[in-house]
C-alpha cells in the first residue's frame, strides 16, 4: 500500500525522521507511482528556485545594502534615546535632514516645514519639562545622566540644573539647543511643581529653584531669556 | 538593543526576508519597503527578544503580513482598472495582455528572452509565478517560507502559530495545487 502523499511531500522537504525515512525510500524505489510523485515535487522545487531572475537577485542585494545604510540613523536614534541629549541645533537639524530626505525619497513625499515660533515653543516646553523633573526632584532614576554635546559629554547629577546652565551659557547667543528626555525615566507627581515663563524684555533669564530651603538664581546666556519660578 | 545585536540580526535575516517579501509581492521595491519598515519598527520600539530566533520569527511575521497586505492592495487596484476597462467596452484580454508584457515580468519575474529558448523560459517562469499567485494565501505562504525562506516545518509553524502537522499538510496541498494548475495550463496551451 502506498503512503499518504503528504508524507512524500514531507520526505522531499527532509522532514521525515528515521526509521520512516528509510522505509519510505525503499518503497519509492519499488513503486513507480510514488517515484513519479516524488520526482514531480522535486522538479517543482527546482523550478521555484529558478523563478527569481539574476536581475531581481541583483536588485534585492542592492536593497539589502540600502536598508542597512538607512537604518544606521535609526540605530543612532535608539541609542540616543537612552541619554538626555543636549545637541547644538545645527547638528540636530543636519541629522534630521538626512532622515527626512530618505523618507521623502522612499515615499515620494515632500518634507513639511516647521515655523520658528513653533520650534521655539517646543524648546520652551522641553525646558519647562526639564525644570519640572529637576526642580521638583521627581527623578525616579537617581543615576547621573549623561548630556551629549557636539563638543563632548558632560555629566549632570540628579536634581541639579547647574551643569546644564553652565553648558547653556557657553553657547553662542544665536545657537539653539534640543533637549531629549531619557526614555527610561518615569515621572511621578512628587514635590512642588515649577512654572517656567518666557520673558521678552529681560536681558538674561533667571532660574528660581523650587526647593523649599531657599531661592537660588542662575542666568542663561541666551538671546531668548527665560524665567522659572515657583508658584 | 545594541548596534552589535542589531547587526547580527540584520546579517542573519535580511536576505531571507527580502526573498520572502519579493515572492509575495512580486516587486523588489515593495520587498525593500516592507523589510525596511520591519527593521525600522524593531529599532524604533527598541525591542528586545529573548533569543535571536524570536527576533527572526517576529520579523518574518511582520514582513509576511505587510507583504500580503501590499499584494492584496495591488490586486484590488488591478481589479478596479479592469472594471473600468470593461466599462469602456474594451475586451478584458487587452488588459491581461498589457499586464503580462509589463516591465516587471521582463526584469523582475522573468528570465532573459533574447532567443526562442529564452522566451519559452520566460513564459514558463511567468506561468509558474501566476500559478503561485493564484494559490490560497494560507498555502502559498507556507510554500514560500519553505522554498525562499529556507525554513523547516517547526519554524514555519512557530511563525504562523500552527502545528508542524498542519504545516506538512499545507505544504503538500500547495505543491499539489500548483502542479495541477501547471498541468491544466499546459493542456490549454497544446495546439489543436
Amino acid at each position: 500500500m502506498c503512503p499518504d502523499e503528504s508524507l512524500l511531500s514531507a520526505y522531499v522537504d527532509g522532514e521525515v525522521p528515521s526509521p520512516w525515512k528509510e522505509k519510505l525510500e525503499s518503497h519509492v524505489v519499488e513503486c513507480p507511482k510514488c517515484a513519479d510523485r516524488v520526482s514531480g515535487f522535486r522538479e517543482l522545487d527546482a523550478r521555484l528556485q529558478q523563478l527569481t531572475s539574476p536581475d531581481a537577485e541583483h536588485k534585492l542585494a542592492m536593497a539589502r545594502a540600502r536598508i542597512q545604510a538607512d537604518l544606521r540613523f535609526d540605530i543612532v536614534d535608539a541609542e540616543k534615546s537612552k541619554l538626555v541629549s543636549v545637541l547644538p541645533q545645527t547638528f540636530a537639524t543636519e541629522h534630521l535632514d538626512t532622515r527626512y530626505k530618505r523618507k521623502a525619497r522612499r515615499n515620494g513625499s515632500r518634507r513639511a516645514g516647521i515655523s520658528m515660533p513653533v520650534l521655539a515653543a517646543s524648546v520652551l516646553v522641553l525646558i519647562f519639562a526639564a525644570g519640572l523633573v529637576v526642580g521638583g526632584k521627581v527623578l525616579v532614576n537617581k543615576k547621573p545622566q549623561s548630556i551629549a554635546s557636539a563638543s563632548g559629554t558632560i555629566q549632570v547629577g540628579s536634581g541639579s540644573m547647574d551643569s546644564i546652565n553652565q553648558y547653556w551659557s557657553s553657547l553662542k547667543s544665536d545657537q539653539g539647543v534640543t533637549i531629549t528626555m531619557p526614555s527610561e525615566i518615569s515621572f511621578e507627581p512628587i514635590g512642588d511643581p515649577v512654572i517656567m515663563t518666557y520673558s521678552d524684555g529681560a536681558a538674561a533669564a533667571t532660574v528660581v529653584s523650587p526647593v523649599s530651603s531657599g531661592t537660588s538664581t542662575s542666568s542663561f546666556g541666551s538671546a531668548a531669556p527665560m524665567q522659572t519660578s515657583t508658584p | 538593543m545594541s548596534e552589535m545585536d542589531f547587526r547580527s540580526i540584520y546579517e542573519a535575516n535580511a536576505d531571507m526576508l527580502l526573498r520572502i517579501a519579493y515572492r509575495i509581492t512580486n516587486s523588489t521595491e515593495a520587498a525593500e519597503d516592507v523589510v525596511h519598515d520591519a527593521f525600522g519598527k524593531m529599532l524604533q520600539n527598541n525591542m528586545d527578544f529573548p533569543t535571536n530566533a524570536d527576533a527572526k520569527y517576529w520579523l518574518i511575521r511582520v514582513v509576511k503580513n505587510a507583504a500580503i497586505n501590499y499584494a492584496k492592495r495591488k490586486s484590488r487596484e488591478a481589479k478596479a482598472y479592469e472594471k473600468w476597462w470593461r466599462s469602456e467596452g474594451k475586451p478584458v484580454e487587452d488588459v491581461e495582455a498589457g499586464s503580462l508584457s509589463m516591465a516587471d515580468i521582463g526584469s523582475d519575474a522573468g528570465v532573459e528572452a533574447s532567443a526562442e529558448e529564452g522566451l519559452l523560459k520566460r513564459e514558463s517562469a511567468e506561468e509558474l509565478r501566476a500559478a503561485l499567485d493564484s494559490l490560497p494565501e494560507r498555502l502559498k505562504v507556507v510554500l514560500i517560507m519553505k522554498e525562499y525562506g529556507g525554513m523547516n516545518y517547526k519554524e514555519i509553524g512557530k511563525v504562523l502559530g500552527i502545528s508542524e502537522g498542519n504545516v506538512k499538510v499545507r505544504a503538500y496541498r500547495a505543491r499539489s495545487a500548483l502542479l495541477e494548475r501547471l498541468e491544466r495550463e499546459d493542456d490549454t496551451n497544446v495546439p489543436r
